[in-house]
């Protein structure tokens, strides 16, 4: 399936109904709708991204999950909880942690989010920094 | 010795699989356990992916090796040796920019059969390959 305007097509979260996919370059998702079989229906089409999101100059949106609830979480730079509301998405919360340094992706384990935390800004200057997995509290 | 169980502990992998595979629902678990969990110096981490239990799964874009962990414990050990490391910032010929666990994420019960629920991702070798 193409998707018309894509920049670098990054991660993928599988939703009981749809599939979200992230671009770095770009201020959009991508949402695929799923039949009940699983199997995509119809185009791919962009869910633009809105409220605390800024798209950097270079590399932005990482990685994606899709919380019980249906929200998702975008990790980029930060990580946003981001509420679907038609052809948007809507940041409606921040998780945070005064160790974050450019988080690259989650995976959501019981009540809490695990962030690789990439730290790619310390590496450029401290190339044996220590590279983590940060717990974020969902609630 | 992998270059994780000189750097970064001397848990083994089975003993962090068996910590992760100990029958209790991970929502519980994870309110517990460490905030911060250390990966490997150098490797560039880049995806993580929920495992059975109480694991979890993390690439490593440097060389593409695989890290298990423990939510609980904190304990991390090499699943998946990487290839020989390029320059810190190069894209190597295999790495690991992605990760899932399998679909059917229900716990291992040996190292062997939770090694086969870990899928990677590679970069430029446009590969997906389980483990």
């Amino acid at each position: 399936m193409v998707v018309p305007g894509a920049g670098f097509l990054n991660d993928v979260a599988i939703a009981r109904k749809a599939v979200y996919v992230t671009d770095s370059f770009g201020d959009a998702l991508t949402v695929v709708a799923l039949d009940g079989a699983g199997r995509p229906v119809g185009e791919a089409s962009p869910l633009t991204l809105v409220g605390d999101y800024k798209q950097p100059g270079g590399f932005g949106a990482n990685g994606i999950r899709e919380l019980p609830g249906g929200d998702l979480v975008l990790v980029s730079g930060g990580v946003l909880v981001l509420r679907l509301h038609r052809d948007q998405a809507r940041t409606i919360g921040v998780l945070s942690d005064e160790e974050l340094d450019r988080p690259t992706t989650g995976a959501l384990i019981g009540s809490a989010l695990y962030v690789v935390n990439g730290r790619f800004d310390t590496l450029a200057s401290q190339p044996d920094a220590q590279v983590h997995v940060t717990k974020l509290r969902l609630r | 010795m992998s270059r994780l169980t000189r750097t970064l502990s001397a848990t083994s992998l089975a003993a962090v699989l068996s910590a992760a595979l100990v029958a209790a629902p991970s929502s519980a678990l994870a309110a517990n356990g460490p905030d911060r969990i250390n990966l490997e110096t150098g490797s560039l981490p880049e995806g993580i992916a929920a495992g059975p239990g109480t694991s979890f799964f993390a690439g490593a874009r440097s060389d593409g090796g695989v890290y298990v962990g423990d939510i609980r414990s904190g304990a991390v050990d090499l699943l998946v040796e990487g290839d020989d490391r390029g320059p810190q910032w190069a894209w190597a010929k295999t790495s690991a920019v992605g990760c899932r666990g399998s679909p059917a994420a229900t716990a291992g019960t040996s190292p062997r059969t939770t090694r086969r629920r870990a899928l990677r991702c590679s970069g430029w070798s446009c590969q997906a390959r389980a483990f």
